[in-house]
């Protein structure tokens, strides 16, 4: 249980990472928090040539507000985003969804930013990204920046769809609109354990009780999370009290999985299927019950 | 502090393959700056290099809680990390807790709830508790359940650890609380 040789860098700014990245062999990683990847290390069912420490870099440790979207630096580990009030008050769903990463021993050193290049197979910060339309910001070689949708990088079905030599330098969550409701669901084997599965949800009604939008995320169940857009479809427009409604997208939305279902040591993909409808169901209600009805005269 | 005259680390230094970083890093209040190997662990650096042996090492990815220590105030594994990532940082493990007498507060409640059995996972427990402490943790809140979800234990059952950490945490008597549904 000790890693392989690798050579390490504290990289000094964000340029220099990509810098270094762009030099180095095809096995040159770069290193946040590392509570993913170091017990991978020591496991050796990765190796390295190269780690690239981005924790040190000037202006990476940043969260930032604009009145859309709250932005989060890649250095910013998750016990404080958990404990951010910004990311409270404008994407509670982050703040919940954090609280069932590991447990507090280990999102006092892993990073929000790490989760999503990691894409863990039920991992809850990938979930919230697609929940929360996230955008991706990286930095690739020449100084050149992108913005990449969450719904891109995941689509696929392991791994990510991140450019090679790529660093994420932060990750921007769209802020709730006034009323929306959120919910955030896990099953779990025990508190602290990986998801089996967990579902990210938000609903937006309007006036009339009827459902405007409605976002929902499932992790766990495939290996990447997805969005379930004809459960989706089958909300707008309804009238969201019906329970029936609720439970007939949570059908859906587990039906629509676009991979197939995940088995492993811990269940079967017949079991997530069954147990990411009761979750999508839960975080549904959740949400419906967090919402407030949008008059026509709201500014 | 000076190494331990012949430890894997000792043997790596002297490789010429093994690629090396400079570490300054402040433990139990004492300021260091050493080189160290690029893959230490962060649990080998502590028990091997410095001695600290109150921390153990059991299943290196994080789960079991055993290597617990507490950095920059928060508890964190401690074979999780590599030693050259905490650069900068104020590491805080069972030995610079210990009052000069003898037992702390916190100890004594778990010897008095004999909260422990073989000992071996102790020490982290007793790392989580105090960043727990530090943050206020309410004993009745579900946050206990999550701090202490961090930590496994083969010998008591967790009953008498619960009720140890929720007198530790303030409250008045010894009843557990169930945790998170």
């Amino acid at each position: 249980m000790k890693p392989a040789r690798f050579r390490y860098v504290r990289a000094e700014t964000a340029d220099h990472a990509i810098e270094l990245l762009d030099g180095a062999d095809t096995n040159a990683r770069i290193l946040a928090g590392g509570q993913s990847l170091i017990p991978a290390l020591s496991a050796r069912s990765i190796t390295a040539s190269l780690l690239l420490d981005i924790m040190h870099c000037p202006g990476l440790n940043e969260v930032t507000q604009t009145p859309d979207e709250v932005t989060v630096g890649a250095a910013c580990r998750q016990s404080r985003i958990e404990l951010s009030p910004v990311v409270h008050q404008s994407i509670p769903l982050l703040s919940e969804a954090l609280g069932w990463v590991a447990m507090p021993q280990v999102r006092s050193r892993g990073t929000v930013v790490g989760c999503l290049a990691q894409a863990n197979a039920g991992g809850e910060v990938p979930v919230v990204s697609l929940a929360l339309d996230a955008q991706l910001n990286l930095l690739l070689s020449g100084n050149a920046r992108q913005r990449m949708p969450a719904g891109d990088v995941y689509a696929v079905q392991t791994g990510t769809r991140l450019p090679p030599r790529s660093l994420i330098v932060s990750a921007s969550f769209r802020t709730l609109a006034s009323g929306e409701g959120w919910g955030f669901s896990e099953v779990q084997l025990r508190q602290g354990h990986f998801a089996l599965v967990c579902c990210a949800a938000t609903l937006l009604l309007e006036e009339s009780g009827r459902v405007r939008s409605a976002r929902i995320a499932i992790g766990g169940l495939t290996a990447n999370p997805y969005r379930a857009g004809r459960a989706e479809m089958s909300l707008i427009g309804e009238i969201a009290d019906q329970d029936s409604l609720i439970r007939d997208a949570a059908q859906i939305a587990s039906a629509e999985r676009p991979w197939p279902a995940r088995t492993d040591l811990h269940a079967t993909g017949a079991f997530r299927a069954k147990a990411a409808v009761a979750a999508v169901a839960r975080a549904l209600r959740n949400a419906r019950s967090r919402c407030s009805r949008q008059k026509r005269s709201d500014t | 502090m000076t190494p331990l005259d012949s430890t894997p680390q000792k043997a790596a230094r002297d490789d010429p393959n093994e690629s090396q970083t400079s570490l300054r890093v402040t433990v139990n209040g004492k300021q260091l700056r050493t080189l160290v190997p690029d893959r230490l662990l962060l649990s080998d650096f502590l028990r091997e290099d410095l001695g600290l042996t109150a921390l153990k090492v059991a299943c290196g990815e994080g789960a079991c809680g055993a290597c617990t220590i507490v950095i920059d105030g928060e508890a964190a594994r401690s074979c999780t990390l590599l030693a050259v990532q905490t650069e900068g940082a104020e590491i805080l493990t069972l030995e610079g807790l210990n009052a000069p007498e003898g037992l702390d507060h916190v100890q004594r409640l778990f010897q008095q709830h004999h909260a422990l059995q073989c000992g071996y996972c102790t020490p982290g427990w007793l790392m989580t508790v105090y960043s727990m402490i530090k943050r206020s943790i309410h004993p009745d809140s579900a946050e206990v359940s999550e701090y202490l979800s961090g930590h496994l234990c083969r010998c008591t059952g967790y009953r008498n650890i619960w009720a140890a950490v929720r007198r530790a945490l303030g409250a008045a008597n010894d009843q557990s609380v169930s945790g998170r549904e």
